[in-house]
């Protein structure tokens, strides 16, 4: 162990700790010269998708401090967000009004379904990332009874624009022209050419700044140590359920919120699917920008979201000019997506058992070793 | 009375439910004039056209890897013995069996190396198992582009290149099965006796597999590893075997799927083929580390009855098609249930 | 479940009847607070289309205006002539409306009220210089399929797109194409 190889090892570690960030980088990189796309006609849409996407994904944070993993049951705060939109175009109410109006509703569905989400995970400890996950699809069978039976059948629409022929149940596509844009334009900044949403980043400023004085708290603090040993917290008179409630809860009402700033960036509503894919597009992201299932920090949002949407700009046009088919680089850029999230799953799984058997054979001493040669053995065949 | 107490807890509520209203749902079905004889006909050939998919969650169940989310593999490989049985034109029973044969290298290939996979990330397979299932899907969706095939009756037309979304299986190998030996009673119901044959089969193989040697090691392995080392089973070794048949069966599945549905279907297809095995598994009676063959029975025949039935009798009932939204509530209301249960610790 | 019962239980604090009455109030402030500004946005961001209209009637009373300029609270004023009808969009219920003739030079300014829960209201700009009341009325959809019927339909009134009745399933496998 001379000092040679020290910095050739901190140079190996620094590679597989970031080793999804700097493949994705190379990969973007790669793909750019052949979209054939301009540099600020991508960072124009990276603003763009920063502004949209940062929200949903910071709401990610709170579930990884507690140990809860990446929260995919987010979906269900998206569909709380997506009722109050339905409500605001239904009452006419237009501009920010109708945003912070569809805030005002989706808040309590959400807060309830946060809940029962907490309520869930807490019964399944230790599954709770696939739990979400089906959680999600579960609620999302609900939502899709809500609001294609019961809206216009149950609970009266005004607007008969947004119902569908047959008189009762929501269209599968709904124009938020009323409130299209309206966070993003009440401060447009043109600046160089760039037009820049500043109440929209302010907005986001404000979740960062709220994240941080959280994790300062009290609660914050329960919240750490539930996520690093609950066994430890519930000896030390932490209540490990409720924090992990309250975890999930805020997770859920940040994502209602989040996929209201993003929908009004859009400007329109695919009724029955515009939540599918908010889960996986938050996750990848924060997977993208670096954090693992246990540790995330407010950077990897940023650096995720950008990395993963210059992917996503880029991906198709040079598909097309690669291999003659933009559909090769719509389902590249699909395969790149859920294919970060599963290696990322795969090195944090990997790292914690090597460390926990480390952490075992630093325990055992000399009887472990013939123990873990055979697993060394296996680690080798593999 | 406490039998019947004990055997609602073992059962559970939700299975108990889902199974009274399917008897509901046959008593109903005279009533609002849905042909009873045509509903059982159907729900028998759909029971054979899932059950061996449901039946490839059994052994990575059993060993202790949980609910095979990434089934997605095996049903690729599948697809690939069967793209490529119509390729070299393989027709009858030796395309059937041609497919299945032409599906094993993959199968084997693709479920040594997710099972090595699997081996690494103890503890966290499902959900990782999940996302490599998505993202072998992508990836084969290019390669499905990509691929040399030439087959007419499989490539687009125009461009002359890239597989078709949906490939007929007609004049190859269509309802091989289903049509061998079939009863036909009346004009609407038809017994697949080739398919219910082919399935209590591979149930039968399974069983007595589960009994033998290697079957047993692995379920010492699912139900205690620690104690399964101690006496000298190779837990990755048995965990790997698991997963290869999985994606096996699961590969076997599809194929049979396809001869009775009459198509192939490419691209995004084989996910939606996933959940409903799981949720069909566990609405039998399974947990996420215990699997019989009585549950995979009864579970296909039950979530699959569901499927046939709502839509038939729910919407002559209520003149709307709530079919849908039934099947994702009752699927991933199951999945969900037996994921919040507290795992039993077996001997 | 189980760890919620094994913890050691929380101290009860003694809660004195009128701390529990002020906890109450304050809640219940909390409550109307949160309803209220439901009912604020509702007040301040329902959106209303006012018609502005500059045609004769048949019984005489009253003749388009031959030219002006009309505009609506801040925004952009536009020309009408004799037969003319256009519309504004606005936010809220109290507005006004500044005509100014072209023939006279007079300008007039008033204000006005829509109902709320009223989504379209026609102003006729020759009966409010004359005076006759009521110059502002609620237009509703009969009314304008009823006009439609005799001249070219207003555009822009129906535009939410139709869609097939089933909506997607929610299983995973099929992807959409990721919404940008």
């Amino acid at each position: 162990m001379s000092a040679q190889t020290i910095p050739q090892n901190k140079f190996l570690k620094f590679l597989t700790q970031n080793a999804v960030v700097i493949i994705f980088v190379i990969i973007t990189a790669v793909a750019i010269p052949p979209s054939g796309l301009s540099l600020p006609y991508i960072l124009q849409e990276v603003i763009t998708r920063l502004g949209r996407n940062s929200f949903l994904v910071l709401a990610l944070l709170l579930p990884i401090y507690a140990g809860m993993g990446l929260n995919f049951g987010m979906t269900l705060g998206a569909m709380a967000g997506q009722i109050g939109l339905i409500f605001a175009v239904n009452f006419g109410i237009a501009n920010w009004q109708g945003l912070l109006f569809a805030l005002l509703v989706g808040l309590p569905i959400s807060v309830l379904l946060g809940y029962i989400c907490g309520l869930v995970m807490n019964k399944a400890k230790g599954r709770e990332m696939v739990t979400g996950y089906i959680l999600a699809f579960f609620i999302n069978g609900i939502y899709q009874f809500f609001v294609l039976y019961m809206l216009g059948s149950v609970i009266p629409i005004r607007n008969p624009a947004i119902v569908l022929s047959r008189g009762y149940g929501i269209r599968n596509t709904l124009n938020l022209e009323s409130v299209r844009q309206s966070l993003d334009n009440i401060l447009m900044l043109r600046v160089g050419g760039f037009a820049i949403p500043v109440v929209t980043f302010l907005i986001i400023a404000l979740l960062c700044v709220f994240i941080v004085w959280f994790k300062k708290t009290k609660l914050g603090q329960d919240m750490r140590a539930v996520g690093q040993d609950m066994g430890v917290a519930e000896a030390s008179g932490i209540p490990v359920e409720k924090t992990r409630i309250v975890a999930i809860l805020i997770s859920t009402v940040l994502a209602c919120a989040g996929q209201i700033i993003f929908l009004q960036n859009m400007g329109n509503l695919a009724t029955y699917n515009a939540h599918d894919q908010t889960g996986f597009f938050a996750v990848a992201a924060i997977l993208v920008g670096g954090a693992s299932v246990t540790r995330a920090s407010i950077a990897n949002v940023f650096i995720g979201v950008v990395l993963l949407h210059a992917m996503f700009i880029v991906s198709p046009l040079a598909g097309q000019k690669l291999f003659g088919s933009a559909m090769i680089g719509e389902y590249f850029r699909q395969f790149i997506g859920y294919g970060v999230i599963a290696l990322s799953l795969v090195l944090y799984a990997y790292r914690t058992r090597k460390a926990a058997a480390e952490a075992r054979l630093s325990l055992r001493g000399g009887t472990a070793s013939a123990n873990e040669a055979s697993n060394g053995g296996n680690g080798g065949a593999k | 009375m406490r039998d019947l107490k004990t055997f609602i807890q073992d059962f559970g509520w939700p299975r108990i439910i889902i199974f009274l209203f399917l008897v509901f749902l046959f008593i109903m079905a005279p009533f609002v004039g849905v042909r009873l004889d045509a509903s059982i006909s159907d729900v028998l050939n759909r029971f054979g056209q899932y059950a061996i998919l449901v039946l490839a969650m059994v052994p990575m169940i059993q060993s202790g890897c949980g609910l095979n989310f990434g089934l997605a593999l095996g049903i690729v490989a599948g697809l690939l013995g069967a793209t490529l049985s119509l390729q070299f034109e393989l027709r009858g029973f030796l395309g059937f069996f041609g497919a299945i044969a032409l599906a094993a290298p993959f199968a084997t290939l693709f479920g040594w190396l997710y099972g090595k996979l699997l081996n690494k990330v103890k503890g966290e397979e499902m959900t990782i198992a999940m996302y490599i299932g998505f993202s072998f899907i992508m990836f084969m969706c290019i390669m499905w582009l990509i691929l040399p095939y030439n087959n007419p009756t499989m490539i687009w037309g125009y461009a002359g290149k890239g597989l078709r979304t949906t490939i007929t299986v007609e004049g190859y190998w269509l309802k091989i099965l289903n049509n061998f030996l079939a009863i036909k009673i009346g004009q609407f119901f038809v017994f697949p006796t080739g398919l219910i044959l082919f399935v209590a089969f591979c149930a039968f193989l399974m069983w007595v597999f589960l009994r033998s040697r290697t079957g047993t090691a692995m379920t010492a392995v699912g139900s205690n590893p620690e104690f399964a080392r101690a006496s000298g089973v190779d837990v990755d070794r048995m965990r790997t075997i698991s997963v290869i048949i999985s994606t096996f069966l699961g590969a076997v599945g599809i194929i049979v799927y396809q001869q009775s549905f009459g198509f192939i279907q490419l691209y995004t297809a084989p996910g939606p083929m996933v959940f409903p095995a799981v949720a069909a598994i566990l609405i039998g009676g399974a947990s996420i580390n215990k699997a019989s063959m009585v549950n995979v029975i009864v579970g296909t025949f039950l979530f699959q009855g569901l499927l046939t039935m709502t839509p038939s009798v729910i919407n002559s009932v209520l003149q709307t098609d709530m079919s849908e939204v039934i099947r994702i509530i009752v699927s991933n209301g199951m999945i969900l249930y037996a994921l919040t249960r507290k795992i039993k610790v077996s001997k | 479940m189980s760890a919620a019962k094994a913890r050691p239980a929380a101290p009860l604090k003694t809660v004195d009847a009128a701390t529990r009455t002020r906890r109450l109030v304050i809640r219940g402030v909390l409550l109307a607070l949160y309803l209220g500004l439901m009912v604020l946005m509702i007040f301040t961001g329902r959106r209303h289309t006012i018609l502005i209209d500059n045609k004769d009637t048949t019984d005489g009373s009253y003749e388009a205006i031959n030219g002006m300029e009309v505009s609506i609270d801040r925004q952009e004023p536009s020309e009408y002539w004799p037969g003319d009808r256009d519309k504004a969009i606005v936010q809220g219920q109290r507005h006004t409306i500044k005509v100014s003739v072209f023939d006279d030079g007079t300008e007039v300014a008033k204000s006005f009220t829509v109902p709320l829960w009223t989504d379209i209201v026609i102003i006729s700009v020759p009966k409010m210089l004359k005076g006759i009341e009521p110059w502002v009325e609620p237009f509703t959809m009969a009314q304008q399929i009823e006009e439609a019927q005799s001249q070219p339909a207003l555009e822009g009134m129906s535009y939410q797109s139709d869609g097939p009745a089933a909506p997607a399933a929610g299983e995973p496998g099929a992807p959409q194409p990721p919404s940008p």
